[in-house]
Order: C-alpha cells, then sequence, then structure tokens
C-alpha cells in the first residue's frame, strides 16, 4: 500500500484515477476529520462518485487510518504542510486543484489554501487570478471556537478538562462517550479496542487536544481571497450549522454569496450519514465553472 | 512486483491473500485464523481502512489495472457485512482469468 515518508512521517494515501471520459478532467483532494476519521470516509462513500469527474487523491492525516501514529503536529501550520508535502510526492504542484474537507480536514484545507494564496501574493501575482484553487468545499467544517468540541462528546470532556486528568488506559475512555456509542464499544472485540486505542493515543499521548485550543479563530478578512471558491455543504442536523451561517455573513460583507447547500435530516458525519446526497452536492460544485455549469 | 501473468489456483491465491490479510491487520501467523470461509467483519473484525489497504496490496502484486475500488464499491453495505475471504479470492480469480483471457 502506498505508505511513504511524508514530511518525516509515514503516510497512507490513495490515488483513484480519473474515468478517461471526463472532460475537462479535474483534481480534487478529499481530507477527513479528527479522530473517527480516516480515508475510509471518503473511500467508501464519495470518492468513486467522484473519480468520473477528477483524478481523486486521499490520505491519512497523522496518527489517523493506517498513516503513523505522531505525538505532535496537530496544529494546522504542521497538518498544511503535510499536505503540501503530500502533493509534491504525487507531483500535483501546479495547476488547478479542488480541496474537499470534513470537519477539521476543512481547517486543515482552509490553511493549505490561505497559505497558497499568500505565496502568490508575495511573488507578485493578483490575488484576484488567485487559480491554484478551483474550490475549496468545506463539508460540515466547524469555524466558530465552540464548535469543534460539539463534534465528538469526547473532545468537549478532554478540551474543557484540566491538564493531566487522563482515563488511566484506553478502556476507561469509555466512560466518557454517549450512551449509544458506549453501547457499541463495550461489546468488545477487535475493532473496538483498536478504535479505543487509537483515540487514548490522540486525546492523551499526542499534543492534539492543546493543538486544537490554539487553533486561531478565522475572520472574514482573512478569508477574502478564497471567496469567490468557496463552496459548503452542512448537515441541517449538525452542531455546526452556524459555522455555515457565520460564512454565508462573511462572505455576504464582501458582496458576495456563498454555494451553501444544507442536507436535510443529517447531522455532522455526513460522508457516512448521507453519502447520496453529498456525492450529488460535490458532483454540482465540481460542474460548476467560473463562468457557470459545464 | 509487476503484473501477473501467470495463472494461479485458488489455493495459491488464498494463501498469497493470508499473508496480505494478516499484513494489513498487523498480525502474526497463527494469532489470527484466516480461513476461505472467514467473514471479514464477523470474523477477523477487519476495520474498513484495513479492507482498503488490503486493495492497495493487491494492486502492487496482482496489477494496478486490478479494479479492486470499482468492486468494493459497487458492495452494499448488508454485502460488505457478509464479504467472506473465499468471496474475494473468487472475485480475484474470475478478474486474473478475464485478464489472461482478454
Amino acid at each position: 500500500m502506498p505508505l511513504e515518508l511524508i514530511n518525516g512521517l509515514k503516510t497512507h494515501w490513495v490515488h483513484l484515477p480519473v474515468d478517461p471520459s471526463a472532460s475537462p478532467p479535474q483534481r480534487v483532494v478529499l481530507l477527513h476529520g479528527l479522530l473517527v476519521g480516516n480515508l475510509a470516509s471518503w473511500y467508501l462513500s464519495v470518492a468513486p462518485k467522484l473519480s468520473e469527474r477528477a483524478e481523486v487523491l486521499m490520505y491519512d492525516l497523522r496518527g489517523h487510518g493506517k498513516s503513523a501514529r505522531s505525538a505532535e503536529g496537530f496544529d494546522l501550520p504542521t497538518l498544511a504542510s503535510d499536505l503540501n508535502a503530500l502533493l509534491e510526492r504525487v507531483g500535483w504542484t501546479e495547476g488547478p486543484l479542488t480541496l474537499i474537507g470534513h470537519s477539521y480536514g476543512g481547517r486543515v484545507a482552509l490553511a493549505w489554501a490561505l497559505s497558497e494564496a499568500q505565496s502568490e501574493a508575495q511573488s507578485e501575482a493578483r490575488l484576484e487570478r488567485f487559480d491554484r484553487i478551483q474550490h475549496l468545499v468545506l463539508v460540515d467544517t466547524p469555524l466558530l471556537p465552540h464548535e469543534l468540541s460539539l463534534t465528538l462528546p469526547p473532545l468537549s470532556t478532554v478540551i474543557d478538562a484540566p491538564q493531566g486528568e487522563a482515563p488511566l488506559n484506553p478502556e476507561a475512555l469509555l466512560t466518557l462517550l454517549p450512551a449509544p456509542l458506549r453501547a457499541h464499544f463495550e461489546r468488545g472485540g477487535r475493532q473496538a479496542r483498536r478504535a479505543l486505542e487509537r483515540w487514548w493515543s490522540l486525546l492523551y499521548a499526542s499534543t492534539l487536544t492543546q493543538d486544537l485550543k490554539r487553533t486561531a479563530p478565522l475572520s472574514a478578512e482573512a478569508l477574502a481571497p478564497l471567496n469567490t471558491k468557496l463552496a459548503a455543504v452542512y448537515g441541517a442536523l449538525s452542531p455546526c450549522l452556524s459555522s455555515a451561517r457565520w460564512l454565508q455573513e462573511a462572505l455576504h460583507s464582501s458582496g458576495e454569496a456563498l454555494n451553501l447547500e444544507v442536507i436535510e435530516g443529517a447531522g455532522h458525519y455526513l460522508p457516512s450519514e448521507a453519502p447520496q446526497a453529498l456525492s450529488e452536492a460535490l458532483m454540482r460544485t465540481l460542474c460548476t465553472t467560473e463562468e457557470g455549469v459545464s | 512486483m509487476g503484473v501477473m501473468s501467470e495463472r494461479l489456483d485458488q489455493e495459491t491465491l488464498l494463501t498469497e491473500l493470508r499473508a496480505m490479510i494478516l499484513e494489513v491487520m498487523e498480525e502474526e501467523e497463527g494469532e489470527v485464523e484466516v480461513r476461505f470461509e472467514s467473514h471479514f467483519q464477523r470474523d477477523l473484525e477487519l476495520e474498513s481502512i484495513e479492507l482498503i489497504a488490503l486493495g492497495d496490496l493487491l494492486r502492487a502484486r496482482y496489477g494496478q489495472d486490478l479494479d479492486f475500488t470499482g468492486w468494493l464499491t459497487q458492495l452494499t453495505l448488508d454485502d460488505l457485512a457478509e464479504l467472506t475471504v473465499g468471496d474475494l479470492t473468487r472475485w480475484l480469480e474470475g478478474a486474473l482469468r478475464a485478464r489472461s483471457e482478454a
């Protein structure tokens, strides 16, 4: 399996080729969310459909899926630099890209895109001609400071807890989970054991929660270089829906309209809760060009 | 390893698959019993990310044109829940035979 040193860390990634009949072929990078996410979230939901129109690149963020565990580097600049190193590895260093990020993966996509926009500005390219990003789609991405911890109950418990109050072992993490999730994991078995070990490692044996706490809030001004590139898909029942409203306001204040789709009946985990509706929404975005629908 | 040109019988494929499954599970021979009738979910408790990693190994061994993604993603959730090592072995055997006859 593609498991290579990227930015000094063994990283698992998968590339799906585009359907040869696609015209014009595009390139899409899919980024998953923290803790429960990995590239399987995309591979088993929307990726095959997207590959009808685009080459698709998916990878496991550090400490997730089959990528190596990491004790540090969950801050946005490091995660964006991991993405940049992967793009260099696969040779996607030029030409337009569409980035699609679920949950915190959307924040990583934003961090990388804003850093690219800044590089172009410094190289005297005009921002309005910034064409490295074709679309940047936020899929239920928490943008407001209080929202991230609402996406997964253990996160709020850990983020809000005083330092040093760690459960003694992965099994003790069960007590922090809400009843339905706890019942699932209490059945035991290999999958439950591995999930709990991975979560425990991320929550208590890495800088993840400290890095999350240090994530700087976004401002409408900071997003300006991406205003015309942004699209968003949120779940109508998601605790992150207020981010979508905030983003609408932010773009509205710059005279832009956000391409926002809200999926009825779905919560935060859109790739698993509503794969069909999410696929259709993402395909609509991929078919949209600055001149209209292609 | 490159594209296979030789015909592989089911027993050989099963032996090779068994080694790959243990590799993605990061388990040693003897710790987990991988049989033709083993269910990926119920018996082996393979995680979905491990099934995808198995696809990477299959393509590396039998050729990048092996449409593992196409096969896996047309399965329903119920199909996935019932998927056995034997199902994968038979699919692989068929895919390799179709390619050699093409």
